[in-house]
């Protein structure tokens, strides 16, 4: 019986194990990409922008900046970001390091600060067409003047 | 003293459960884990990283002045770092697997289970690898990368050592973190020492000891039966549940209770913590920003700041401090009029002094960390990845020092607290080495001035 119990308790312990390796990034995965996305209405275009400074260049990027490929990977850099008109646009701003700010003047959105390490959300309504200027509004490192691109909002269908 | 286990007997019970290890082991797995991933996966900023703001501010922290001072080396009994290295050899998470003896210790284990060359049973790898980490605390404190990359290595270190060398090869030899454990742990309240030596010494088996079909062998090749000082007990408790006797004992007792320093590899680890608590105090908390310059060489490009920087961290530990300590104990031993007490022996058991100072120093400098960058922890919890998470509500609580003003005023009655017991114990100390009371005092005044400098030293840094 003892003996019995031993195994028991052993596997109930090996099972928890597995259960924490496998568990938490699943659970993390989906804590990120369904339950926070499940909070906007239905329908909202939800946009992660990452502002990045490296020692020569600066750029904003629509892939994912972590603590890994910081350090090595080369970012496509966001120079267009598409929206079509009547789109309900959520911009989670990102900052991988440094000091910068978030800005669309045509559409009267920011000037935000965006400090390191943290994201701003700025929800906008796309009502017009057209081409417009997003930038940062902060003198972030010399290579600020890099830090622009273009939300295009393309007619709706 | 008090026997912790015969007032709460629930605590003995506790430990003696089979299970008791991997209990306290799993949550620190589960949260480890979380760090590893945050600092694989998270932001590349330093303090929105859960696992720079909770490894280098809050577990650090409370390591240096709670779990030390108070539980000695309670980390290592729930440490996750050689937990699956430990597990592997032993083929099992709970169980005892008895049956076979190698080298006469009892239980199954999977691995070559080679002994460690005898050349390195000492703490001179430990003292080596904490320096190298020192020099590069910069990278280690602020980018979370840094830090997966040395903790990941080092379970990758030892769960590769467990499966070539017995036992807990790593802790007792290369983790750099269990270097200075042990050496603070001597000041530690709590330790685990057997009862009566007589019943010891009736019994025969040395299953505390060996291992036997209630529990492992010691891993930390720890003697209870002889074992004075909490040097390297890890507090496992294996040797609780083989002792049939019921004879091993958790006491509760004053500070600095362990006095004795056995060699050159303890000496000098107590110069490298001193010398490191200066070092860190300066760079981190001081006001020179050119040291900040040199330590963080890839963004500002002063390489050569970084190498004369490191050099100096060596040179002050390995070096100077010893060789002005030195100067200050051959003085002591002259003073004492004492000629057969050898320099060797002065210099050796004398080091004490820097063990409760060195303790005191390292928390004194651990308070503004809490005090001033505390408040990371509060916005890290709720978004541990820097992915603007809100868990709890927290994540946008701003960066706020808490009573930043009581700092100096409590940094300093910590370092007078330090410089007390470091002179009582070498006054102990010296009672042993010394039969005549007057050689004692006059040995203790170079001591005593010695140790008031290094704190005057401290004062200026902390206090201004």
């Amino acid at each position: 019986m003892k003996k019995t119990i031993e195994i028991l308790i052993e596997f109930i312990a090996f099972f928890a194990l597995i259960f924490i390796f496998v568990g938490l990034p699943l659970v993390i995965n989906w804590y990120d990409s369904s339950y926070l996305p499940s909070r906007y209405p239905k329908g909202t275009k939800i946009i992660n922008l990452t502002a990045k400074v490296s020692q020569n260049s600066c750029l904003w990027t629509l892939e994912k900046v972590n603590s890994f490929n910081y350090w090595w990977k080369k970012f496509k850099f966001a120079e267009e970001i598409s929206v079509r008109e009547g789109d309900k646009v959520v911009f989670r701003v990102h900052s991988a390091d440094v000091l910068h700010s978030f800005a669309i003047p045509r559409f009267r959105i920011g000037p935000y600060e965006i400090s390191a390490g943290k994201v701003k959300e700025i929800t906008f309504d796309a009502r017009r067409e057209g081409s417009f200027k997003y930038l940062c509004w902060l003198w972030c490192s010399d290579c600020h003047g890099d830090l622009k691109g273009r939300v295009i909002v393309s007619p709706s269908d | 003293m008090i026997d912790l286990f015969e007032k709460i007997p629930i605590l003995k019970r506790i430990v003696t459960l089979r299970v008791f290890p991997y209990l306290i082991i799993l949550p620190n797995i589960f949260f480890f884990y979380l760090l590893l991933f945050a600092g694989l996966f998270g932001t590349p900023v330093g303090n929105r990283n859960i696992i720079v703001v909770f490894v280098w501010i809050l577990w650090w922290a409370i390591l240096i002045a709670v779990m030390v001072p108070f539980g000695s080396r309670i980390w290592c009994t729930m440490c996750p770092l050689p937990a699956i290295g430990e597990w592997l050899q032993r083929m099992t998470l709970t169980r005892v697997r008895p049956g076979e003896t190698i080298r006469g210790f009892k239980g199954k284990f999977f691995g070559l289970n080679k002994p460690w060359p005898k050349r390195f049973q000492n703490i001179w790898l430990q003292n080596i690898g904490f320096l190298i980490l020192a020099c590069f605390s910069g990278f280690l404190v602020t980018r979370p990368i840094v830090s997966v990359i040395v903790l990941g290595g080092m379970i990758v270190i030892s769960t590769i050592l467990a499966l070539i060398y017995r036992m807990r090869t790593f802790c007792m030899y290369l983790c750099p973190v269990s270097g200075f454990l042990g050496l603070y742990a001597m000041t530690a309240k709590i330790a685990l020492r057997r009862k009566d030596p007589e019943v010891c010494k009736s019994h025969r088996g040395v299953e505390c000891y060996l291992g036997s079909v209630k529990g492992y062998p010691c891993s930390w090749f720890q003697n209870v039966c002889t074992m004075t000082r909490n040097n390297y007990c890890g507090l496992c408790f294996e040797c609780v549940k083989n002792c049939d006797a019921g004879n091993i004992a958790l006491y509760w007792r004053p500070f600095c209770s362990d006095k004795e320093i056995k060699g050159y590899d303890e000496t000098w680890k107590a110069f490298i913590m001193l010398g490191l608590a200066f070092v860190y105090s300066v760079n981190l908390l001081g006001p020179w920003g050119i040291f900040k310059d040199w330590v963080n060489f890839t963004e500002s490009g002063k390489w050569l700041g970084f190498i004369l920087l490191s050099l100096a961290i060596v040179l002050l530990c390995v070096a100077v401090l010893p060789g002005i300590y030195w100067l200050f104990i051959y003085w002591a031993k002259k003073l004492s009029g004492n000629k057969e007490v050898s320099l060797k022996n002065l210099f050796i058991k004398y080091s004490y002094c820097l063990v409760p100072f060195g303790l005191l120093a390292w928390i004194a400098f651990s308070v503004p960390l809490i005090m001033i960058n505390g408040s990371y922890i509060i916005s890290v919890i709720s978004d541990p990845f820097g992915w603007g998470w809100n868990i709890f509500g927290t994540a946008n609580f701003s960066w706020k020092p808490f009573f930043p003003n009581w700092v100096p005023y409590i940094q300093i009655p910590l370092l007078l607290m330090g410089l007390f017991y470091s002179i009582k114990s070498t006054y102990e100390i010296g009672q042993n080495i010394f039969s005549d009371n007057k050689q004692l005092v006059r040995s203790l005044i170079p001591i005593t001035i010695f140790l008031g400098a290094v704190t005057l030293v401290f004062l200026r840094l902390y206090v201004g």
